[in-house]
């Protein structure tokens, strides 16, 4: 019998409308297909990229081919997820093949809000360690490559449980996410890098509409390598635009609880409006340390400069290109050039 | 000669400027459904809102924020008050929202069609012209702005 109900439910919650003006179902580009009768949203993203880097052959990839689904059944519910298949094909050498074409859970959450200022995550999310890796997707991000400091020295997904709030000060909003992560437990498809426990806080706050500033702290232990001890990461990141120009900035530091092979890394990158939805990019990267979650060995000082054109035809579509280059860069960024076409759709 | 035609149409411009009609301000009341038991709504709160920060109302009713079309000189000059940006300055801002699955307010196409959806829908919030308000809604801000062309009610 309690099946029974939750099975009609769940029908009533698919089919039964809203109360209001209906609304029919509806695309848009860049903001996905909606079925708001049914609480249905599908949309995603795509990237395609071209590497022209030193040491390794030409290749083209269709790196990421990304669908979101969100469904909200009731108005304290929301289920969210993102499945990617990524390395679809790869055209290198006049050959095209899929070698490393793998399928993913990037995202598969349920929210449930408590009241109208409190948030539940329960589920597979992004770890919210500064500002890029929330929102990494090549659409919404200036460059092809991403800064080595959102990317190595943290497992960029955690699963488990999270819980966010918004509180005012100064008449400003501070957004505070507290996470426990117990991926070992939860996560059904691990990815190499993974927390092998991991707790965090992260704080956001809008000093300004235009300037925003963010901390964050993440004490984790890592899946494998399992030598490596628990670790503590401090980080802090600002975003600032004024009409059409920006400039964004992260540091983290992350340091084991043995005291050695800590890692220090920042970026620090600039966007500026050249002519019609065409900007400029420069980006300045810093790293130091071991570099690889996976590796403890390793230890050297790296900087990375890059030079980058973006072209916004329209909110959904980017063209990029970027010239790297850099000291110590060879093994996690070598100089060249990158080009990318990505598009929500 | 020069000199002396161009301070003559000085002074007419002054003159015109000086005795011409004074411009006052539109005035935007923000509308919810009349049953609601929302009786006022802040700037934060409409802020938060509108950039669907919050999605759930106090009474466990979702919010539906309306907008007007993103060309329409109302929406512009609500966009400006209330989020401090120009709607075409919130497409970044949307394009990070739609990666976490959420999507902007829904976008009616007139005024008219604005006061029927906030009329009928639970959790509705919409904005019109305090002059061509028509009832059966209630007025939870008031909010002057400048002056905005055409939209003078005579």
């Amino acid at each position: 019998m309690p099946s029974y109900r939750l099975l009609c439910w769940f029908l009533w919650a698919i089919f039964i409308p809203e109360p209001g003006v209906a609304q029919s179902a509806n695309y848009h580009w860049g903001r996905g297909w909606s079925l708001p009768q049914q609480q249905f949203l599908i949309g995603g993203y795509f990237n395609f990229t071209y590497e022209q880097l030193k040491d390794s052959p030409t290749q083209a990839n269709l790196d990421d081919l990304s669908l979101f689904l969100t469904w909200t059944p009731h108005p304290r519910l929301r289920l969210f997820s993102e499945l990617e298949l990524e390395d679809v094909f790869t055209i290198e050498q006049g050959s095209i093949h899929t070698k490393q074409l793998f399928f993913s859970v990037e995202r598969l959450y349920l929210d449930y809000f408590i009241n109208p200022t409190w948030r539940l995550r329960l589920g597979k999310f992004l770890t919210p360690v500064g500002r890029w890796n929330v929102i990494h997707a090549a659409p919404l991000v200036w460059t092809t490559s991403r800064p080595l400091v959102t990317e190595h020295i943290f497992a960029l997904h955690a699963t488990g449980t999270m819980i966010s709030t918004t509180f005012n000060l100064a008449d400003r909003d501070l957004d505070l996410s507290v996470y426990f992560d117990a991926s070992e437990v939860l996560d059904p498809k691990k990815t190499p890098v993974t927390f092998k426990n991991a707790g965090g806080l992260r704080l956001d706050y809008e000093v300004s509409p235009n300037w925003q500033v963010g901390m964050s702290y993440l004490h984790f232990k890592m899946e494998r390598p399992s030598f490596q001890p628990d670790t503590d990461l401090f980080g802090i990141d600002f975003h600032w635009e004024w009409r059409r120009f920006e400039v964004s900035g992260e540091f983290a530091y992350r340091r084991p609880n043995t005291g050695n092979n800590s890692e220090t890394g920042l970026y620090l990158q600039g966007v500026f409006p050249l002519v019609h939805r065409l900007y400029a990019v420069g980006r300045y990267e810093y790293l130091q340390g071991t570099h690889f979650l996976t590796s403890g060995t390793r230890n050297s000082t790296t900087h990375l400069q890059i030079a980058a054109i973006a072209w916004r035809p329209a909110a959904p579509l980017v063209f990029k290109l970027e010239y790297r280059f850099g000291q110590n860069n060879r093994g996690v960024a070598p100089d060249g050039f990158l080009a990318s076409v990505a598009m929500l759709f | 000669m020069k000199q002396r035609v161009k301070a003559y149409l000085l002074l007419l411009c002054l003159f015109l400027g000086l005795t011409g009609p004074v411009a006052h301000g539109t005035e935007l009341v923000v509308i919810v459904p009349a049953s609601s038991p929302i009786e006022h709504l802040t700037l934060k709160q409409l802020a938060r809102i509108y950039r669907r920060k919050i999605l759930l109302g106090p009474s466990g009713t979702p919010w539906f924020p309306l907008n007007l079309p993103a060309t329409h000189p109302l929406r512009t000059a609500f966009s400006k008050k209330v989020l401090g940006r120009l709607p075409e300055e919130m497409e970044t801002y949307w394009n990070t929202q739609y990666f976490k699955g959420i999507l902007p307010p829904y976008v009616v196409a007139s005024e008219e069609a604005m006061q029927q959806y906030v009329r009928s829908t639970p959790g509705a919030v919409g904005y019109v012209p305090a002059c061509r308000l028509n009832g059966q809604v209630k007025v939870v801000a008031i909010l002057p702005l400048p002056k905005i062309p055409n939209l003078d009610c005579q």
